[in-house]
């Protein structure tokens, strides 16, 4: 049974999108104002969670981030989701040449150090919001259409395919209007765990100076950018913002897991 | 390839990089492990795409006929000093032909690695080759050095420099690394008709005559330097064996450095430095480079920057101390707030004339006509962002106040230059250094022509005539007097504005005395002695 | 048609190759696309000018047009040369070669931790599926895959190195004052045991905990997954329950024959994930300063260094094709019906 665990990660994930939407209006400092005079102070009653070299309060600056985070994550899941589902369907659909030649550009992409890539088309791109997303939505998208591919081809010929067919609806109707819808529950599983790996790797592109533009606060690059005052014992600046991170990424794995669970009566635990 | 032809492979390669294998574990005295962030890429000192830690490779494994004296800074703690030169690979040398030619006496008993004695044949083979490439070329023109007929070898171990008239640079240029004198007769060996320098092969491989040889070379990664017992040039060094390794992320080296597992530890952000310091357990140095500056620069040929009251009303709203402490936790020295718009003194960069004062900005910005404000971008070097990114999101707020949106852009490190070259950045911050001190030596870089150093793009005439006057002025009081003109046009104009002075820092553990600093900032291993 | 092993393998070899060869286009022209002029940041003071710029564009071919560009550089892959690294200066391929056995020994030790650990966990949440020992399982595995590789690394080094001082200083895969035994394999472990060097071979494992360590909790939560998965499937099945009904003892079952038949699944998916872990491992070899093909190609990425990038992409494309191919292998000898031709 995977309730309690499943449970809390969609509390979890609640309270997340929660925070995005209300958050900038929550906060009891501007996440932008600076006071060099009191930068990296420890936690403290006026700093919950102390604040950047800057002076920055990072308390606001945690939960402003939310908002850019979710959106940096969730559209790239979708941007994903919806080209590689569309792409996957079609040849898994349709096979032949076209099947063919997609799977050789899949494997390719596939064979490829997906991280080097996204670094290379964010340095190319230039690191604003919209090509941070590209990247990961890119990296992410062979997943999406192997996974699309085969759940299409197998269902290809099923009963409901065959009478949607007789009804006489055409290959496209069939493909989008029968087959994928079909398919949402599963892709709903694999954009659970995904949003969590785009939010990783979004922060792993901040870790070597890809991140997001300043001044916007995003879990990544607060994570990267306070990680040099571990060593020198300022650890609230790089910890706070790396537990939200975890926490987020915790919770969208979890109830991906729980969501896999709950659709796939074969691993059903229970 | 199948997978054994493959390993075989890989083992060769290893092999042939890997070191002679007996004892890295010498006496702790006698050895020094140094980290820094980057490793040199080149052992050809004329190279071309030779990275700055290379100089240090250069400084270590060749000679050059004369070398900057040092003076004593901090206890046991040295930098060059660019006023007085001595013999490094000559003996002695002076004036000749009303200060036209300088004549070198080499020493007699010099020899390269190879024990081949060096003659001023290899001199002027080494200083042909380094007129000729394109890498040093311009460099030694600044010296009066531009044709290999001004190289003379007079006899075996005398050499002498024929200028069109006297140069106050060519000294100084003697000095730097683009002047070390390589093994003419090994390196000619490996020429070829198509590669007549044997560029080809030097870069790969050192032939010199310094005080270290190269031991172990892993590209990147590690360098691994052993003494020359057979150097001649100078006092022997004490260290015996030394090696730089290569560690990318800050935090590491501090962490390594406090454990006592590295003895000197480079390119640490003034955060680290401010931690090592108050611990105690090592020492620090922080040396002003008092031929470097950082600055916001403006390109001058772009609007609204073009408009010199805009530049003005920049420089009076920046937030200087809040850049100072936040950016740089106070290390350096301020170039901001300084008395007059007439200098006192002749030496730059000193501090400009702007401090933090909205009332001003706002009214040189209403007599600009932009009394509403504008838009601009305001751009830095993602790899320079530990102190560029702070300063960037200070002037974002801080030119806020007097109406102007600023967007700021964070351009990788490989972009940076190439956008810098192509003067398509307007308004940023940047840091940079000259190799000399001399003050008009520095306008000429910096504030003029069409080229990436002239930050601001900053086109002026007076100026020029100033800077072509100082160039061959040789009375003292005339040169101060040119230069402080310059200085107040400069002043005037803002083409760049002023922020502070930074300073050379490095860590290194208690026991390593005799530090030399360097304009290049690399490790010079052949003062250093550690206390046993 | 069955075929035999040799035979399909070529066969799998051949398929690979328009992979490759589209990696080498691709990369190609994505490294073009950099705004960046390599010659232009390369120059980095005052004392190079205009000129050095552009001789170093006609050294480096720069000055010709692309298609030209990618035909030499094709044809000097074909003949073995990877070009030369601007920013170490050697070789690419020498470059290469020389790292390679840096990662792979990283990647190897981090998935062996990850698969014993991950089996372990899969196993024990397998046979308990809905129980508390499950939760935890899963629990673990997943906190593991929600933190970025460098915040494990950096807290890592703080606490094990900084604080305790239990590990060597996290920088390289030896002492820094230490002789490396001769290098026969590239491998330090094995190399020290060759030369018989028992101080090296400490040092070199002692370097190797903390990054292997880092870069296993990431790849643990998928393998626990899988082996979790894949044993339920096999204990519900027939066999396992008419075993089972024999009172075979249970290590029996589990060794025998329940782990034996989930590993086609398993196995399927170690390819990925050690795939994966050789490409991923960017992060935790620039933390750790380790002398890896990953933390090289970082260093060229951001210096605009296109011959490594280049190099490195095909050489990771290249590893990924041979573990594919490992795996199919493994795939035929374990599932001999994988081997009919479709």
């Amino acid at each position: 049974m995977t309730r309690p665990l499943g449970i809390a990660a969609l509390l979890a994930i609640g309270l997340l999108i929660l925070l995005a939407l209300i958050g900038p209006a929550i906060v009891p400092h501007d996440p932008l104002a600076t006071r060099v005079a009191s930068g990296l102070q420890p936690p403290s009653a006026v700093h919950w969670f102390g604040t950047d070299q800057l002076g920055r309060d990072i308390f606001s600056r945690v939960v402003v981030a939310t908002r850019l985070d979710l959106a940096i994550a969730a559209s790239a899941v979708c941007l994903s989701l919806v080209t590689g589902a569309a792409i996957g369907a079609a040849c898994g659909y349709f096979g032949g040449v076209l099947d063919r030649w997609a799977g050789r550009v899949v494997d390719m992409l596939m064979a490829f150090p997906l991280f080097v890539v996204a670094m290379a088309l964010v340095v190319a791109l230039g690191n604003s919001v919209a090509n941070i997303v590209y990247a990961t939505a890119i990296i992410n998208l062979p997943f999406y259409i192997r996974f699309a591919r085969a759940e299409v081809a197998v269902r290809r010929d099923a009963g409901y395919v065959q009478a949607a067919r007789l009804g006489g609806a055409g290959p496209w109707r069939i493909v989008f209007g029968t087959l994928l819808p079909n398919l949402a529950p599963s892709l709903a599983v694999q954009m659970s765990l995904n949003l969590g790996w785009a939010i990783l790797n979004a922060a792993g592109l901040s870790f070597i100076g890809l991140g997001v533009r300043p001044p916007a606060a995003e879990w990544g690059v607060l994570t990267a950018e306070g990680a040099p005052f571990l060593i020198s014992g300022q650890w609230w600046v790089a910890v706070f913002p790396g537990l939200a991170l975890m926490g987020a990424v915790f919770a969208f794995n979890l109830a991906g897991d729980a969501l896999r669970d709950l659709l796939d009566p074969r691993r059903r635990t229970t | 390839m199948d997978r054994r032809d493959f390993l075989m492979r890989g083992a060769g390669v290893a092999a042939s990089l890997g070191f002679a294998a007996p004892s890295l574990a010498q006496g702790r005295a006698e050895t020094l492990r140094v980290l820094a962030e980057s490793a040199a890429n080149s052992r050809d000192p004329h190279g071309d795409g030779v990275n700055v830690p290379s100089l240090g490779t250069f400084t270590n494994v060749y000679d050059r006929l004369v070398n900057f004296d040092r003076s004593e800074v901090l206890p046991s703690v040295y930098r060059y000093d660019y006023s007085r030169l001595i013999g490094e690979l000559a003996e002695r040398f002076e004036e000749a032909n009303d200060g036209k030619s300088l004549v070198f006496h080499l020493r007699r008993d010099a020899t390269f690695h190879d024990g081949r004695p060096v003659t001023a044949e290899d001199v002027k083979w080494s200083l042909d080759r380094a007129v000729s490439l394109p890498a040093s070329k311009r460099q030694l023109a600044t010296g009066s050095m531009t044709d290999p007929a001004q190289f003379v070898a007079v006899d075996r171990h005398t050499f002498r420099i024929d200028c069109p008239r006297k140069d106050r640079y060519t000294l100084p240029n003697l000095a730097l690394t683009q002047a070390s004198i390589i093994n003419a007769e090994e390196a000619r060996r490996r020429a070829t008709a198509a590669d007549p320098w044997a560029t080809e092969w030097l870069r790969n491989n050192a032939a010199g005559g310094g005080a270290y040889r190269i031991e172990g070379w892993t590209a990147g990664q590690q360098i691994v330097y052993g003494r020359f017992d057979q150097w001649k040039s100078g006092l022997l060094p004490k260290i015996r064996r030394a090696v730089l390794q290569v560690v990318p992320a800050a935090t590491a080296r501090v962490a390594s450095l406090q454990k006592g597992d590295a003895d000197i530890v480079l390119q640490l952000p003034p955060k680290d430095i401010d931690a090592i310091a108050t611990d105690g357990r090592v020492r620090v140095a922080s040396i002003p480079v008092v031929t470097s500056f950082r600055f916001i620069a403006f390109n001058t040929q772009t609007k609204p920057f073009d408009d010199v009251r805009v530049r003005q009303a920049i420089a009076y709203a920046l937030p200087y101390q809040g850049m100072f402490d936040g950016a740089v936790f106070g290390h350096g020295t301020p170039l901001f707030g300084g008395p007059s718009f007439t200098p006192a003194a002749a030496d730059f960069p000193q501090a400009m004339p702007y401090h933090l004062s909205l009332e001003k900005a706002r009214t040189l910005l209403a007599e600009a006509g932009l009394d509403q404000g504008f838009q601009t971008t305001f751009s830095y070097n993602a790899g320079d962002a530990t102190i560029a990114e702070p300063v960037a999101l200070l002037v974002q707020e801080g030119l806020a106040a007097i109406g102007i949106k600023v967007e700021i852009e964070k351009v990788t490190a490989a972009q940076w230059a190439t956008r810098l070259t192509e003067k398509k950045v307007p308004f940023y911050v940047e840091s940079s250094a000259a190799w000399f001190n001399d003050p008009d030596y520095f306008f000429r870089i910096f504030f003029q022509g069409d080229w990436r150093w002239n930050f601001g793009s900053f086109v002026n005439a007076d100026l020029a005539a100033i800077l072509d006057k100082a160039r061959w002025e040789t009375d003292r009081a005339t040169y101060d007097r040119l230069m402080r003109e310059a200085i107040a046009i400069v002043f005037r104009e803002v083409p760049v504005a002023l922020l502070w002075l930074p300073s050379f820092e490095v860590a290194m553990q208690p026991d390593v005395t005799n530090f030399t600093y360097y304009i290049h900032g690399q490790v010079d291993f052949r003062p250093i002695t550690r206390i046993a | 048609m069955r075929q035999s092993i040799p035979a399909f393998a070529a066969r799998r070899l051949l398929a690979i190759l328009p992979v490759l060869a589209g990696a080498v286009v691709f990369v190609f022209v994505v490294m073009r696309l950099l705004p960046a002029d390599p010659a232009a940041f390369l120059v980095t003071g005052p004392q190079g000018g205009p000129e050095q710029i552009a001789a170093l564009r006609a050294r480096l071919g720069l000055d010709r047009s692309i298609p030209e560009q990618l035909a030499r550089y094709v044809r000097d892959v074909l003949s073995g040369d990877l070009g030369r690294s601007l920013t170490t200066g050697e070789p690419v391929l020498a470059d290469l070669l020389q790292r390679l056995p840096a990662s792979l020994e990283l990647t190897i030790a981090a998935f062996a931790v990850a698969l014993a650990a991950g089996i372990a966990l899969g196993t024990a949440a397998a046979f308990r599926p809905g129980s508390a020992v499950d939760h935890a399982c899963r629990f673990i595995a997943t906190a593991g895959n929600s933190l970025p590789g460098f915040v494990v690394g950096l807290c890592l080094i703080y606490v094990f190195y900084v604080r305790l001082g239990w590990s060597p200083e996290p920088v390289g895969r030896l002492d820094g004052l230490m002789v490396p035994p001769p290098a026969v394999t590239g491998f330090l472990l094995a190399d020290s045991l060759l030369a018989g060097d028992g101080a090296a071979f400490r040092s070199a494992l002692g370097h190797l905990v903390l990054p292997a360590a880092t870069m296993a909790l990431f790849a643990l939560a998928p393998l626990a997954r899988i082996t979790r998965a894949a044993l339920i499937e096999v204990l519900a099945s027939d066999y396992v329950r008419t075993a089972r009904a024999l009172q075979l003892p249970t290590r029996l079952v589990v060794v025998h024959y329940a782990l034996h038949n989930a590993a086609v699944p398993i196995v399927t998916t170690l390819g990925l994930i050690f795939s994966y872990m050789l490409g991923a491992n960017v992060l935790v070899e620039k933390v750790f300063a380790w002398p890896g093909i990953g933390s090289y190609a970082l260093e060229a990425v951001l210096s605009a260094d296109y011959a490594p990038i280049q190099g490195y992409v095909l050489l990771v494309a290249l590893s990924f094709a041979a573990v594919n191919l490992l795996v199919d292998i493994l795939y035929g000898l374990l599932d001999p019906r994988a081997r009919i031709r479709p």
